[in-house]
């Protein structure tokens, strides 16, 4: 008996497992396609001798110098909004949470555009950006709970995530007067910021974006199961020993480091973080072990697709990924919101 | 149970209370006219503005400031605060949801992309035609928000339809700032998207005037079917109303008085959420009462707004379309905090 229940407990989280490897297939798939769209064609195989470092110098140029820390970018943003989309929507129960909808987002955004207008020095920018942009989403994230949360009455996800939209739209307002103030090519640079561009595509940037994404992938990763038991309400958690008040803060803002990491260096993707979530849970399941990377493989495929399509298509060439993103996922938004 | 006695003694409070709402609110029209014409990058003395209009005088330049600058955007400030105030009330009489608003609910949006699309590809549209566009846009967004409200099974629960108003506004803003960085004009448009009244000519209100009128007339003569809206589709269907019918004009309605405000002054949000809330307080539940009050009000706070505008830091101009968000999300959040989940 406790066999049979050990094994139909056990197949729901390997399947999920072996889906996640078939995602990471899909996503080696989709870089190595990325790899060859463009002006400049590169076959697969050129491609692969490349990376070895042994192809042409053009090839070289393209792929090292253009493609390679692009797509690595896409497929970074997609992992940090994807993350943080699970995250949130699990510690608040409800699957319209995302750092778009919450405000978060929008919040990080501001930061950087009022440091991006000021004091837009090249220099130190690389490490500065992400320390602002989160510190941007932890003030907007603490401001939503505080005019969202009431200390009498238990947490309302609702409640917050209107609070979230209608601040998104203030910080949104705030942004657009700061870029009346700017001279006329910051401002381009800043409207492409907010639309959602993946601008940083420089490699010590990567590597930066690299090693701040690792050190909270690991650490939200841990928390997993804590997460799980959050999911399955506030009161099993507490009866299961697990301290709700702490582990909430310290995800939450595992989860703002994640976004706001993602807004730095790639702009502003609005409904990145909540389709990801829906689309892995589809697929894998609610279990936090395997949903966590699964969300984030999904949607850096969705970014790196939409870059593709924003690097092969010449219409939409010089058009800020985020749009394509966007104008993607607005209508799987809407179903869902018809849906449910 | 209320007694008949007691309904007769509040309306008859809730009349003496909307008498006062409208006195006092055209006095203080008047008298915020008065100093929106006075102040601003230049300051003009009683005797200019007077005699701009009595003895008007083309070589003046103080009179032209009064006369052609400052008077053509007053109104169209007044128009702009008297269309969204009444399509929020309507719109919110028809939808029976409390935070509809046509900026937050993605109406202005659909608008603006109308316009930008127009301005990218067809740069010699008349300003009439502009209306006329700025209207499909505005229908194109209501037919997907109405699509979205009627699809779902849930009903048209509040919160829903704010999210599926952000989602809406997110795909048309989304497409307009693709255009606008495509077409390479990225400044004057970003202007636009801002939201100011600045740009106004004689022309404009001309010719947005009639389309102003006629929707508010067909607002005014709806307000006591919208009432009975109020009470319910069946209870309303009961007492003969055509619930069909009813919607439909107040939807155009809606969709004209969104689409002048955004030609004329760009997307502003959070008017239609906020006057006829506050309308509500005072005077109650009759929709009679309720589209005049707004009206009054509603121009009095765009008045008031683009006044301080443009006083505030002087001889700049602070966008109003902000300034009107940075006043309006407050006032959101404190009205989605009181509100219970759904709407009853």
């Amino acid at each position: 008996m406790q066999m049979v229940q050990k094994r139909e407990k056990v197949s729901p989280l390997r399947r999920g497992v072996y889906r996640n490897l078939w995602l990471l297939a899909l996503l080696a798939a989709v870089f190595l396609l990325g790899c060859n769209t463009g002006q400049y064609r590169v076959a697969p195989l050129e491609v692969f001798w490349t990376l070895m470092g042994k192809g042409s110098p053009t090839a070289q140029l393209v792929l090292i110098e253009f493609r390679l820390p692009r797509l690595c970018l896409a497929a970074m943003v997609g992992l940090g909004m994807g993350m943080s989309g699970v995250i949130m929507q699990d510690l608040l129960h409800n699957d319209l949470a995302s750092p778009g909808t919450l405000g978060v987002s929008a919040g990080s955004g501001l930061f950087v555009t009022l440091y991006a207008a000021f004091f837009s020095s090249q220099r130190g920018m690389a490490l500065m950006l992400p320390v602002l942009a989160m510190a941007g989403g932890l003030v907007s994230a603490g401001l939503i709970f505080l005019l969202g949360a009431n200390r009498r009455k238990p947490l309302q996800p609702t409640r917050l995530i209107m609070t979230g939209v209608a601040m998104s739209s203030a910080y949104g307002a705030f942004g657009t007067f700061l870029t009346l103030l700017i001279d006329e090519n910051r401002l381009e640079f800043l409207q492409r910021w907010q639309s959602g561009e993946l601008w940083g595509t420089q490699w010590n940037y990567i590597a930066i974006f690299g090693v701040w994404l690792l050190v909270f992938l690991v650490l939200t990763y841990r928390q997993s199961y804590v997460l799980n038991v959050i999911n399955i309400g506030y009161d099993v958690a507490r009866g299961l020993g697990v301290n709700v008040g702490r582990q909430f803060v310290f995800l939450s803002f595992c989860a703002v480091a994640l976004s706001s990491s993602s807004v730095a260096f790639g702009g502003n993707f609005f409904f990145l973080g909540l389709i990801g979530p829906h689309i892995a849970r589809r697929l894998v399941g609610t279990d936090a072990r395997v949903l966590l990377p699964a969300s984030g493989i999904v949607a850096g495929i969705i970014v790196m697709l939409a870059d593709m399509l924003v690097q092969g298509i010449s219409l939409f060439a010089n058009i800020p990924t985020g749009i394509i993103v966007s104008v993607l996922s607005v209508p799987y938004f809407l179903y869902l919101l018809i849906k449910s | 149970m209320q007694t008949v006695e007691q309904t007769a003694r509040r309306r008859k409070s809730n009349a003496e209370k909307f008498l006062v709402l409208m006195l006092g609110g055209g006095v203080i029209l008047a008298a915020l006219s008065f100093l929106f014409l006075r102040f601003g990058a230049e300051s003009l003395s009683l005797s200019d503005i007077l005699s701009a209009f009595f003895a008007f005088d083309e070589g003046e330049f103080k009179h032209v400031i009064a006369r052609d600058i400052r008077l053509p955007r007053l109104l169209a400030d007044i128009i702009v605060g008297v269309s969204l105030a009444v399509a929020g009330a309507v719109m919110q009489g028809n939808t029976k949801n409390p935070m509809a608003d046509s900026g937050i609910m993605g109406i202005s949006a659909g608008s603006v992309f109308a316009i930008v699309l127009m301005m990218a590809f067809l740069p010699d549209a008349s300003r009439l035609e502009r209306i006329g566009y700025s209207c499909l846009g505005a229908l194109a967004a209501t037919l997907l928000i109405y699509g979205v409200a009627l699809l779902g099974h849930t009903g048209r629960s509040a919160d829903r339809m704010v999210l599926s108003g952000m989602a809406i506004s997110t795909l048309f803003s989304s497409v307009s700032s693709a255009v606008i960085l495509k077409s390479g004009n990225v400044n004057a448009m970003m202007k636009y998207t801002a939201g100011s009244s600045a740009n106004t000519i004689w022309l404009d209100v001309g010719l947005s005037a009639p389309f102003f009128a006629a929707g508010l007339i067909a607002a005014l003569v709806m307000a006591r079917s919208l009432t009975i809206m109020g009470l319910g589709d069946e209870v309303s269907r009961e007492l003969g109303a055509n619930t069909r019918l009813i919607r439909l004009v107040g939807t155009i309605v809606v969709l004209v008085l969104s689409a002048i405000a955004v030609i004329i002054i760009g997307p502003v949000g959070y008017v239609g959420l906020m006057v006829p809330h506050i309308v509500r307080h005072i005077v109650g539940t009759d929709y009679r009462l309720i589209l005049p009050s707004c009206a009054v009000l509603g121009a009095v706070l765009v008045v008031l707004v683009d006044l301080l505008a443009r006083v505030i830091i002087a001889p700049l101009e602070f966008p109003v379309g902000i300034l009107i968000t940075m006043i309006g999300v407050p006032f959101f959040i404190f009205v989605s905090r009181r509100q219970r989940g759904t709407f009853s």
